[in-house]
């Protein structure tokens, strides 16, 4: 059953984003995703851009 | 924030890096401290500017670490076995982010949203996974508002 208003990805997509987002967590020079850089992804993996827009 | 901060901060993100790479644990700010040999209080105002960006995820009024994310320092819902120790994760796409921070596959263990069956997902490298069939990740909250309410999204 799908949550009201949620977004469904599949684990394919979903693997892809966790390891965009995680890969370099524990690594020397870390930083955060940029606004630009996350709305890259997200769009780049095919996700819902108004569910995933930032601001 | 002043050159010296960040420097710092960046010093005391890789002491934490360094605790769960190497220990298996996110620390506190005391054991942070004693690895760094500076005060408490330099390393909680750290820990303190890191909350305000959104580094990681204070526990309930406090500044120690709930979930330097994809790792929680908490017994969740979703167990992830990687690199010959098991981590927990705060949701789904947390857990399949935890192998991808270690630089490792692992085998996550949860349990459907849905019908409560067990779930087991195996994270290969690259960004690659394979889990049963019907398997997919709802995200609840609209990205804008992930900040909102962090403990609840």
């Amino acid at each position: 059953m799908n949550l009201p208003g949620a977004d469904v990805l599949s684990i394919d997509q979903a693997a892809r984003l966790a390891h965009a987002w995680y890969a370099r967590k524990l690594v020397l020079d870390w930083r955060r995703h940029t606004p630009d850089e996350a709305a890259a992804l997200f769009a780049e993996l095919g996700l819902d851009p108004e569910f995933w827009r930032l601001h | 924030m002043i050159p010296d901060a960040q420097t710092f901060d960046r010093d005391v993100r890789n002491a934490i890096a360094a605790a769960i790479r190497d220990l298996g644990e996110i620390p506190t700010i005391a054991q942070v401290a004693v690895s760094l040999e500076r005060d408490r209080s330099e390393i909680e105002a750290a820990f303190q500017r890191m909350i305000e960006g959104r580094v990681f995820i204070p526990r309930d009024q406090s500044t120690e670490i709930l979930a330097y994310n994809p790792f929680c320092a908490e017994s969740t819902d979703f167990l992830v076995t990687a690199a010959r120790r098991t981590w927990w994760a705060i949701c789904a796409w947390d857990a399949l982010g935890v192998p991808p921070a270690l630089g490792v596959t692992g085998t996550i263990d949860a349990r459907c949203a849905d019908c409560a069956e067990p779930l087991r997902i195996e994270v290969g490298l690259g960004g690659t996974a394979s889990a049963p069939e019907h398997a997919v990740m709802q995200v609840g909250t609209p990205a804008r508002d992930f900040w909102k309410d962090i403990y609840r999204t």
